[in-house]
């Protein structure tokens, strides 16, 4: 077995480092650092407008290169965070405890130094992860039948609906809305167009690239309006040879660095549980292990090095449920599997075996792109503090017009803008009403497999529910299932009941009124 | 009781039950068929519901909130929706109509007009270099189909 992933990982490389492919990874990586840099711009809006970009690519390019932005803008977010202390990118957000007093102190440039050794060793070990797990759970999930597939789906998209951002209750509504966005079209089994409300151009589904960039560009856009501040960046410098820690400040750090990664490479496991929560996480239970609670908030170089390891574990993690069981855990992952699907291939258990190189090429450039970024990240520091400065007046306006061309280079029809735009102002509305689009496209992609699936399953079973827990398989995720819900009900009243006690007793620890990402994790749980 | 973010989650509820209605109508007027041999209108008919339940638990949930949401109490910008819808629309007709240059250069002064704090010459340079850009990299390097200027 390990002989095995060894060898195919020998032959990834050789994949990753193909010219071509080492081009495309470094543009993705690249671009993806910048987006993370720019304040106010977001790693979705940055895949969707480069997602029309790589149709015309080869496979294995396409998905290296969309992969590359989403670990490549993890290392931009950290900047702002330690420099501003403006949490512009969730993950990051609790890194401006104590990255932001190290700035202060006049030790930022060693904050980053260590944010950068952090994210390293944390997505090394995201992807050692991924080699020795992914061929196991597929080993695993190829003998799934539909029933199973339906089950672990269920699954998947009540973790993902439920654990994002904001309420349990508006996530699943959203999860539901895009399942059912997802069927518009023909139905793959009698051709009878479905909610297509008579236009004709709907008769082949919503495009992927329309919903993307109408939910997290253009809606996006229309809440962030004359609404991000320009940051003031003047004074703030940061010296090369500042960034190298001392050795002091390594033995400090390794510690947390490496119980970081740990809480990463976990919470990756877990469906729904992405990078954001892993680096709550891993902040709280460092504070709780280290005898001086006090110093945390003040500079502690283990409050940045512990959540920015599990960020990047978790990054990289992510990736497993969705190469191995086709199953994406969040919306960034989902809009990686719609790029595969837009490329004819199925995700799925399959995919390794029938795609080698797409996925050993993968976790070999992830190796590449990482180190990539460290070597450009050092010298570059000085450039990208200057890009966080770039006022939002000029950024919107540009990332509209490469949505407009993006859109109409998907089909060069003007129709899809359209479609974009209607979408943006209908996800705009949602958010106004308080709901968090994200898990749209988590149902969306899903949708038809999960039906076709689920017809499958009851077509075989005669119509019978019981098949769903007569299997062994999907019983155990349909009982996961059922856990998680009865979790956030209980999570649900414990918050409620607490809210009648006297202020003294609320756990406010990571409630500052700095950082609003905070909510979305229930203090109980950390 | 909060009031605003019940207001605002009775409306919530109010519109995913709306587009669940919406969504059983039409899955009516497809064949449903059984559980055990779906048509095409099962899938959706049962989706359509789920919605419409959820918007029912969304509004009552409002009903039941004590603190306001802060996180969606951003405030609404109209002059700066207006001029990113409008910049859309615009591109759309003026790519139809008048040629990708037209259509990249006003669409980009009018998306800059939203922002209070954009000046004339910014707004001028930002749309010419983006219609440089529509030149050289779309209309020249990936020779997308659309006239640079349609007379």
């Amino acid at each position: 077995m390990l002989a095995t992933a060894l060898n195919d990982l020998w032959h990834g490389f050789g994949v990753a480092f193909e010219p071509q492919n080492l081009m495309w990874c470094f543009v993705g990586v690249l671009f993806g650092n910048i987006v993370g840099v720019l304040p106010g711009m977001g790693v979705l809006a940055a895949i969707s407008v480069l997602l029309p970009l790589t149709f015309a690519m080869k496979p294995v390019a396409a998905i290296l290169m969309l992969a590359g932005i989403y670990y490549g803008a993890q290392y931009g977010g950290a900047i702002c965070s330690i420099l501003l202390n403006l949490p512009c990118h969730p993950p990051h957000a609790v890194t401006c405890l104590d990255g932001y007093p190290m700035t202060q102190q006049g030790k930022g440039a060693t904050a980053l130094g260590i944010t950068m050794l952090s994210s390293f060793v944390g997505a090394s070990f995201g992807i050692v992860e991924m080699i020795f797990f992914a061929p196991v759970l597929v080993g695993f999930a190829l003998h799934f039948g539909p029933e199973d597939i339906c089950a672990l789906m269920l699954l998947g998209l009540l973790a993902g609906s439920t654990l994002s951002k904001g309420s349990p209750l508006k996530g699943v509504a959203m999860t539901v809305l895009g399942l059912i966005l997802g069927i518009v079209g023909s139905d793959p089994n009698s051709g009878e167009q479905r909610l297509t409300l008579g236009i004709p151009q709907l008769a082949d589904g919503i495009e992927i690239v329309a919903l993307a960039l109408g939910l997290f560009g253009i809606a996006e856009f229309l809440k962030s309006v004359n609404n991000v501040p320009t940051l003031n960046v003047r004074g703030t410098q940061v010296r090369l040879r500042d960034m190298r820690p001392s050795r002091a400040e390594l033995k400090r750090a390794a510690p947390a660095m490496i119980r970081g990664t740990l809480i990463g490479s976990l919470c990756a496991l877990i469906p729904g549980t992405g990078p954001t929560i892993a680096s709550f996480v891993a902040y709280a239970s460092e504070k709780n292990l280290s005898r001086n609670k006090a110093d945390f908030g003040r500079g502690e170089i283990r409050g940045v090095a512990a959540p920015e390891a599990a960020t990047h574990a978790s990054v990289q993690g992510d990736f497993i449920p969705t190469f191995s069981l086709g199953i994406p855990g969040d919306s960034v992952m989902a809009l990686l599997l719609g790029a595969l699907i837009v490329q004819g291939i199925q995700p799925g258990p399959q995919l390794i075996t029938e795609h080698p190189d797409i996925f050993w090429g993968l976790i070999a450039s992830f190796w590449i792109g990482n180190i990539l970024l460290i070597v450009m990240n050092v010298p570059l520091i000085g450039i990208w503090v200057k890009m966080l400065a770039i006022p939002y007046r000029y950024l919107y306006p540009s990332a509209l017009f490469f949505i407009c061309m993006g859109v109409y280079g998907v089909s060069n029809d003007l129709f899809l803008v359209c479609e974009t735009l209607a979408i943006g102002i209908g996800g705009y509305g949602l958010l106004r009403l308080g709901f968090h689009p994200a898990p749209i496209l988590l149902g969306f992609v899903l949708g038809p497999r999960f039906e076709e699936n689920f017809r499958r399953a009851m077509l075989l079973s005669r119509g019978d529910l019981n098949v769903f827990i007569e299997s062994p398989i999907s019983a155990t995720f349909l009982g996961l299932a059922v856990l998680l819900v009865t979790a956030q009900v209980v999570l649900y009243l414990r918050r409620r009941l607490r809210r009648h006690l006297p202020p003294g007793h609320a756990p406010g620890v990571l409630r500052s009124p700095v950082l609003p990402a905070c909510e979305a994790v229930p203090p109980t749980q950390i | 009781m909060n009031g605003v973010t019940a207001r605002r989650d009775l409306l919530a509820g109010g519109l995913l039950a709306l587009i669940g209605a919406g969504v059983v109508v039409d899955a009516r007027g497809h064949a449903i068929g059984t559980l055990g041999h779906m048509q095409a209108g099962y899938f959706p008919l049962v989706l359509g519901i789920l919605l419409i339940v959820l918007g029912v638990l969304t509004s009552l949930s409002g009903l039941l909130a004590e603190e306001t949401d802060h996180e969606a109490a951003h405030p609404l910008d109209l002059r700066g929706c207006a001029a990113i819808i409008l910049s859309v629309v615009a591109f759309v007709l003026l790519s139809e109509y008048a040629g990708l240059l037209p259509a990249t250069f006003l669409s980009a002064l009018v998306a800059a007009a939203g922002d209070r704090k954009m000046s004339v010459t910014g707004a001028l340079v930002l749309a010419a270099t983006l219609s440089l850009m529509a030149a050289l990299l779309f209309s020249y390097a990936l020779n997308m189909p659309l006239p640079l200027v349609r007379l």
